[in-house]
């Protein structure tokens, strides 16, 4: 073997070395002396570079190009371990996986949230929304909206009575009201038209407490009535409503109903939400739910708040809240959402 | 309503399966709930809504599905079952032997019509199988063959019929009249019960026999020795049957087809219908046959615009395609020249058709709901700018900023019980009855957020809850006496009990300034102002913790804990703390919009003071007094520490303010901040007795 093989060899040598003294370096303090050890001016390395003049033209190139690779890797190892130990933490550590502390964190009940929805999308077409009392007179529960006395069809709305004579004997006796449809009148009573309300709100009916009945719930009531304000109308909106509220896949048909305060009157059902259609035990095995009641406002109701029923036309439609909660939810009791169980109220 | 498959096919073709039936009834508007079998076929269980009256009866819904399915209505009613005989008996020949039955209806408006027929010589026994299983499958009890012949033709024309013993009525007289006071019956059912005045009776000579419209009487029914039968088909009011009913308690099948209304019309030909099945299946004969009472008027027509029919739906139903859908529900159609008005008479037994909206349902549902197409309304835009309108956002964002806080949501009963009010220390006579409650456990609307929200707290710490935060917003009632007059009102309401917040760096345990620093910050927020209080004796408040809460001196609302013997009473060892604010005190005051302020460029001078002072001192008053030397270079003091503990003398306690000095104009000099950071502690001195720490 001839000298210039050496400073190679060595040179393979170096970089072991090197490698090895920069991984164990624990501080950039001690990084500085190496840099210098090995590409310093009085490093071996410097030292075989000046013998490189009098190497053999074909080795100095090759003892040229192996001390720039060597330095290159040096230099990098040195850069490397530099942003490695800036990274390392200066005191004992943290155990990074023990829980985070978390905000204390307040929530809506899901009523309130259902009902965000629903007056969001109804906001969102047009519909104002307006609240009215709980503490209602039989005139609007029930005389104005064409629900006579002695008759039958009250027999829907069975109410509570409160027990006090009534401020206003002309309006009739004090209730907890049966629905929201109260406030149609209200509203009515007090403006022209034309009119987008939609009406948020408890009501009360005496149905003793089980899974599927409570004696306060909430309801949505919507109006909508101006000169031309049709069923077609009535349809396209509430298609609109369902679709944006259960999914744009979502099937609806309307089916004749009664309501003494609408004429023509429907109920609108949607393609059961569990089995599509196809019938299960979500929805009787019918494949359908209710979902809601409609109609065009009877020319009654116009009557008693001092509209021309030749002139206005228009629709109301009303939905029961936990309904369309427990749908959403698949929450199987009404009960669930007046026990106030954190438990229960934490996961909405 | 329960119709069996094969009685209606006797009064209608059906050339669908009884599903696809069920489907085109239910899209028409009766409703099928279900279908049942029977030994005799399917069983359509129908829910008829109230104004259907005249589909409570085979015959009814036997038009409706002809209408419905483009089919003929049979005429040949005379059928029933597999019988052929009970041909009708159009010209009775009275018996010389046979008494003559007297009828007298009094109370005209009570009963319009009266139709009595005798029929001597019947022999009471079994009915026959077939309708034995026929009114078995409409739900109702074979008794003998008089009495389920007026129940059978009751379910097959819906007109309600009833058969007295002929010899037992007193001097064989019908009278149609109001019950006389105390007036005493004792019913089928075998009750006794005493009448009044706004009861219509159907008496005999001396009593009453039977409760109009309701039921018969004990003293008159058909036995086994029943020979004359005294067959009555009348038509009574409505109302009066309605109100009757519902005062005795006593709802019947008779009483429910009456209230919603009878075909006027169907009187006789049900009478009619019923004789001839008595003669042919319990023999005998109609000896008499007599029409008490004004024939069923004609209708009125209602006049209908086919283009408001048009209009009101957004179809184009041609007024061709209208009449003759009319006329497949019986209606007498005529139209004007134009052929835009149509004017239509309908059938007696659509007593529920009187206004033009009504033919208009008509017309939508027989061609089909899905007939007509959906639109989307394009109306003019509104940003819905009321008053009112807006409320209801406010409300939503108060909600969404007690969530904010921590606090969860919850939704508790209006209807509270005395006794449970009773145990928060609010009397119950500020609370509104119910006149009919359910129990006594939801009697009363509640006047208060109380019961509901500690109801609320038990449950939670009893499941184990370590801590609960929850807030309500509801309506809250409360009588005034003796006027009679009755306030709803908007409450917040916020309960704490236990941990506010519990994690593996400690526990901070809900205590009063927690609950007064959530009002102060929903106050801040809403108001942009600063909450005071003062204590007050709260009727639910452990004394000295009970206080008014305030803003700028007008009271809005109160908080305190809840006193330790009604947490016991209800069970609850944890300290409780509850407030209570008005909404619309809060909504008042609300601040709507803020003037931004450029903050200052010149830096504030930070100084801390720490004073030793008797605890007696009200907090507020020394901080008044900083900030009143302060002024307005002294932009903001807050409370950064209170000590209390062996460094300071007993009943004393040491507080350090944090003072920011600022100017809005210039940068303060060390040396004049220092002067009046002096001065703020002598005048803390003199005043109080305050030492510099």
């Amino acid at each position: 073997m001839s000298e210039p093989a050496a400073p190679l060899q060595e040179l393979e040598q170096l970089l072991a070395d090197a490698t090895g003294a920069i991984a164990q370096a624990q501080s950039a303090g001690q990084l500085e002396p190496l840099r210098v050890k090995f590409l310093g001016r009085k490093s071996r390395l410097a030292e075989i570079m000046k013998l490189i003049p009098r190497a053999s033209p074909e080795e100095r190139g090759e003892i040229g190009k192996r001390a720039n690779q060597f330095k290159a890797a040096v230099e990098s190892q040195l850069r490397e371990r530099t942003v490695a130990l800036a990274q390392r933490p200066t005191g004992p550590g943290i155990d990074v996986t023990l829980p985070g502390i978390t905000t204390p964190q307040g929530r809506l009940h899901p009523i309130t949230s259902t009902l965000g929805s629903i007056l969001g999308l109804l906001t969102a077409m047009g519909f104002e929304t307006i609240e009215g009392p709980e503490l209602e007179y039989e005139r609007y529960n029930f005389d104005a909206l064409n629900i006579p006395r002695d008759h039958p069809s009250r027999e829907s709305f069975d109410t509570f009575f409160v027990d006090t004579p009534s401020p206003e004997p002309k309006k009739g006796r004090l209730l907890l009201r049966s629905h929201t449809s109260p406030v149609q009148v209200r509203v009515m009573e007090q403006r022209k038209p034309p009119l987008r309300i939609v009406v948020p709100g408890k009501v009360y009916r005496p149905d003793p407490l089980d899974p599927s009945h409570s004696f306060m719930f909430h309801q949505v009531e919507g109006l909508m009535v101006d000169d031309r304000t049709s069923f077609a109308d009535l349809k396209g909106v509430l298609d609109e409503f369902l679709r944006a509220l259960f999914g744009a896949n979502t099937k609806t048909r309307f089916r004749p109903h009664f309501f003494p305060f609408t004429e023509p009157s429907a109920e609108v059902d949607i393609a059961c939400t569990s089995c599509s259609g196809v019938g299960c035990s979500t929805c009787g095995r019918k494949g359908w739910l209710e979902i809601m009641g409609c109609g065009m406002v009877h020319p009654n109701v116009f009557r008693a708040v001092g509209y021309d029923p030749e002139r206005v036309q228009g629709f109301a439609f009303g939905m029961g809240v936990e309904r369309i909660a427990m749908l959403k939810h698949g929450v199987t009791d009404i009960r669930l959402f007046f026990e106030n169980d954190l438990r229960f109220l934490g996961q909405f | 309503m329960r119709v069996p498959l094969e009685w209606l096919k006797e009064h209608v073709a059906v050339k669908v399966a009884p599903k696809a039936l069920a489907e085109r009834l239910t899209l028409g508007g009766l409703e099928v709930v279900g279908i049942h079998d029977s030994t005799d076929g399917p069983v359509f269980d129908i829910e008829i809504t109230p104004n259907r009256a005249d589909c409570l009866s085979i015959l009814g819904v036997a038009r409706e599905v002809a209408a419905l399915t483009g089919q003929r209505l049979k005429l040949s009613s005379g059928a029933g079952g597999g019988s052929q005989g009970a041909r009708e008996k159009r010209h009775p020949r009275p018996s010389p032997l046979a008494p003559r039955p007297r009828i007298h209806i009094e109370d005209r408006k009570g009963c319009a019509r009266y139709v009595g027929r005798l029929i001597d010589g019947v022999r009471i026994g079994p009915s026959p199988d077939w309708m034995q299983r026929r009114l078995a499958a409409c739900g109702v009890r074979p008794i003998n063959n008089l009495v389920d012949i007026t129940n059978y033709v009751l379910f097959e024309y819906g007109q309600p019929l009833h058969a007295f013993d002929f010899e037992r009525l007193a001097s064989g007289t019908i009278l149609v009249r109001r019950a006389q006071p105390n007036e005493r019956i004792t019913t089928l059912d075998g009750v006794t019960r005493t009448l009044t005045t706004d009861m219509l009776v159907i008496a005999d000579a001396k009593a009453p026999v039977a409760v109009a419209g309701v039921m018969g009487g004990a003293g008159s029914e058909v036995t086994p020795q029943t020979t004359r039968v005294l067959l009555e088909s009348a038509l009574f009011d409505p109302i009066l049957v309605r109100r009757t009913a519902r005062a005795l308690g006593l709802a019947s099948e008779s009483s429910y087809r009456f209230e919603r209304g009878v075909d006027p019309a169907g009187v006789e030909a049900a009478s009619r219908r019923a004789a001839a099945l008595i003669q042919e299946l319990a023999g005998g004969a109609e000896t008499y046959a007599l029409d008490v009472g004004a024939k069923a008027p004609r209708r009125s027509a209602i006049s209908l615009h086919t283009e408001h029919i048009q209009r009101l739906l957004g179809s184009s139903m041609s007024p061709t395609l209208m009449r003759t859908t009319l006329a497949k529900l019986s209606c007498r159609v005529a139209s004007d020249s134009s052929g835009r008005t149509l004017r239509v008479e309908p059938p007696s037994f659509r007593r529920d058709l009187v206004h033009p909206v009504d033919l208009a349902e008509e017309l939508a549902r027989l061609s089909g709901y899905d007939r007509i197409n959906a639109r989307l309304p394009s109306r003019t835009m509104s940003a819905g700018t009321s008053e009112a309108g807006s409320r209801y956002a406010r409300l939503q964002s108060l909600r969404c900023f007690c969530a904010s806080l921590g606090l969860t949501e919850a939704i508790t009963w209006s209807l509270v019980s005395p006794e449970e009010l009773a145990r928060c220390g609010e009397s119950a006579q500020h609370g509104l009855r119910l006149s009919n409650p359910l129990s006594q456990d939801h009697a009363v609307l509640r006047p208060s957020l109380t019961v509901g929200l500690v109801q609320a707290v038990r449950r939670n710490l009893t499941q184990g809850a370590g801590g609960v935060r929850l807030f309500e917003l509801g309506a809250v009632f409360r009588a005034s006496e003796p006027s009679g007059k009755h306030t709803e009102q908007l409450h917040l309401g916020i309960a704490l009990a236990g941990a506010w917040n519990r994690d593996w760096q400690g526990q901070i345990r809900a205590d009063f300034f927690r609950l007064k620093g959530l009002v102060a910050s929903l106050v801040e927020r809403l108001c942009q102002a600063a909450l005071h209080v003062e204590t007050i004796s709260l009727p639910w408040a452990e004394p000295g913790y009970g206080v008014e809460l305030r803003i700028d001196g007008r009271p809005i609302g109160v908080a305190g804990q809840l006193a330790r013997a009604i947490a016991t009473a209800w069970d609850v060892e944890e300290p409780v703390w509850l407030a209570e604010l008005s909404v619309e005190a809060l909504l008042e005051l609300r601040r709507a919009s803020t003037t931004a302020r450029a903050p200052s460029a010149f830096p504030p001078v930070k100084r801390d003071l720490s004073v030793v002072v008797d605890q007696a001192v009200a907090f507020e008053r020394i901080a008044r007094a900083v900030r009143e030397v302060g002024g307005a270079l002294a932009g903001r003091v807050e409370l950064i520490d209170r000590y209390v503990g062996r460094q300071v003398p007993e009943g004393k306690h040491s507080l350090t303010f944090g003072i920011e000095y600022r100017d809005a104009s210039r940068t303060l000099t060390a040396a004049e901040v220092d002067v009046l950071h002096q001065r703020i502690s002598q005048v803390l001195a003199s005043q109080f007795g305050a030492v510099l720490r």
